[in-house]
Parts: C-alpha cells; structure tokens; sequence
C-alpha cells in the first residue's frame, strides 16, 4: 500500500462536485453511484445514454465524467470525443475518466485519442477509482485544441521531443546539452550549504 | 503543419475536492466500500438475467461480424465482467472477459469458431448462476476453447 499517491488522512472534499456518470449497463452505474455518493459527492447524475448525457452537458456544470465504454446508443469513446469539441465550455474541459472492460492496446489508445484524462480497466473498486481522483486532483497537464484532437496533452511525462526530432512546441527543449555556466562546487563548498551555521537575530 | 493550441485549463475538481470540509480519503474509502458492499445482492442477482441475455445475442448473431446482436453481445458480457469483478466473482469474471475477446476479434474481422462463442455464454449461464467448487473446471475448459481459437495476437 506503500505507493498509494495520497495519505489516507488526507482530506478530500467532493460534496459539491457535479459528477455525471455514463453507461448503459443500470448494475454497474449503480456501483458507480453508491462509489461516488460513499466518496462524498452529492448526488451523482446518471444517464444510460450517450444522447442523454450530451443533454446534460449542456445544462449543468460539471466537474467530472465518469464514461463505460458501452452506452445505449453509441461507443463511449464517441461521446468523449463529441465532448471535447462541443465547445460547451468549461465541460468540454472537465476531467474525463473512461472505463473499459475488456481491454485491448487499441481501445486504450482509442479511449486516449479521444480526449480521456484517463482510462481505468473494470473492475474498478473503490481504492482504484479513489487513486485516479487524486491522480486527476494533481494533474497539471495543459489542454490541446488541434484539428485532429482536441483534449489533456497525452504527454503524461515531459521527455521531450523523440531522439533525432526538433519538437513542434516553443518549450520543447533541444536534446543537446550546452556546457555549463557555472563553475562546479568543490565537495566542501556543498557540505558548506548543508552544515549548520550560527545566525545573528 | 496543422496548428495546434495549448493552453492551460483551471482545474475546478481540484479547487472544490481541496475546499474545507469534506472527508479524510480513509472514511471515503470505507463509506464508499459500505455502499458498495449494500447493492451486492441486487448486482449479482441481476447477473443470470444478464446471462440470459447473452444466449438471446449470440443466437441472433451468429455468425454475424457486425450488428445490433453482436455488439449486444460485448456490451452484456462487458457488463458481466465489471459487475463480476467488483465482487469477486473471479471465475465469472474470466470467463466474461474471455468472451468479450473472441466478440471483439470476430468484431475485428478474425475467423473465430463461433462454437467457442456459444460454449463461453453456457458457461457462463452456469457461474452466473452461483460460483461452485466445479467453477474451477468450467473456467479451466473456457481457458482451453479460448487458446484453442483465439490463441494471443502479436
């Protein structure tokens, strides 16, 4: 339980956070439901339907979406993808959590291309989705518009450009490292910084 | 070269859950795990129903690739298997997300016996029915259909 991202004393208010949840099956939106409510949160909304929830994202204020991969009527890949280029500002830039059964490489990346924060594998209980809550609470990553795709950077990590590649964005940094401009510290002038020195008050 | 903006975004979920008040994560754990544990009954119990379903889609769609029916058939196994999970029904569970991948393969255009797909849903008819000392053999045959048509793709 050493890697858990958060203390389990840490407080975490979600009382007055608007979750909708997406899916077509009613025992696992039930799950879902009793989660969230468990976790704090009012009354999460619940819609079945793809269509249903593109309603309420027009009416309501949401801070996030919790999305099956099965709706009623369409793929839930479909309605994260409609999300993120409804231009319903700020919903289409609420944190998504996608929930997958059955899961392939290509569903991963189909969840992810489609504008996801993140995609979390069934079973989920409530240890697993409470770790992507915090996971979104930290999470500090700019949001992308393109023609192509519009959602959370899918850059989780800064690495920078792949080997060989300028980079397209002005902060990528060149994979060259320039010489230093500083002199380097002789090993008693670190333990200088680290050792404890009288000062005057 | 498309353009592409980059911009960052308030975090409002970040804002609220760090607002005073609230719980400590320990207390949404266990209170969330309560009200989880509370819908069990009703949850399993509707997993036969489901497995029913199951033997509804795969008759409609056999031999389908494509359609209401078989895409009714991964969603209800899909189902299955979350609902399963989250409860430990492991067997039920496995033997649903081996289903889901030979729907999913057939969906995707591979030649898959569609007798694997019929001996997955009577299988899982039965565990859906109540995990038994002989769900063991039953996911142990399921296992062996699945390697059998479906062998890992690379």
């Amino acid at each position: 339980m050493s890697t858990l991202p958060f203390r389990r004393n840490e407080r975490v208010n979600l009382s007055t956070c608007e979750v909708m949840i997406v899916g077509a099956d009613p025992e696992g939106m039930e799950i879902l439901a009793q989660m969230f409510a468990g976790f704090g949160v009012h009354t999460p909304r619940r819609c079945h339907e793809g269509e249903e929830a593109m309603v309420v994202v027009g009416e309501r204020e949401l801070n996030l979406i919790v999305v099956d991969s099965a709706l009623g009527d369409m793929e839930g890949h479909t309605f994260i993808s409609w999300l993120r280029r409804s231009g319903v500002t700020p919903n289409c830039h609420a944190p998504v959590i996608l929930v997958t059964g059955h899961t392939k490489p290509s569903q991963i990346f189909k969840g992810r291309d489609a504008g996801a924060s993140f995609v979390v594998r069934k079973p989920v209980p409530p240890l697993v989705m409470m770790q992507r809550i915090i996971w979104l609470l930290n999470d500090q990553r700019p949001f992308v518009a393109s023609p192509t795709y519009s959602g959370p950077d899918r850059r989780v990590r800064a690495m920078g450009p792949p080997v060989g590649m300028k980079g397209r964005r002005h902060d990528d940094l060149s994979i060259e490292v320039g010489a230093a401009k500083t002199p380097n510290l002789e090993q008693d002038e670190i333990d200088a910084l680290f050792s404890p020195k009288a000062a005057a008050l | 070269m498309s353009t592409a903006r980059v911009f960052q975004i308030e975090n409002r979920l970040a804002k609220l859950a760090r607002s005073a008040g609230g719980k400590t994560i320990d207390e949404a754990l266990r209170a969330a795990e309560a009200r989880v544990a509370s819908v069990r009954d009703r949850c399993v119990a509707a997993l036969a129903g489901k497995a029913d379903r199951l033997a509804v889609h795969a008759k409609a769609a056999k031999g389908e690739r494509e359609g209401p029916d078989i895409n009714g058939l991964y969603d209800v196994s899909n189902a299955i298997f979350g609902v399963a999970g989250v409860y430990g029904l492991n067997a039920l569970a496995e033997a649903a997300c081996s289903l889901c991948d030979l729907v999913d393969r057939t969906r995707s255009g591979e030649e898959i016996n569609w007798s694997a797909i019929d001996v997955h849903v009577d299988g899982i008819r039965l565990l859906a029915t109540g995990e038994t000392a002989g769900s063991e053999s039953i996911l142990a045959g399921l296992r062996r259909v699945h390697a059998r048509f479906a062998p890992p793709s690379n």
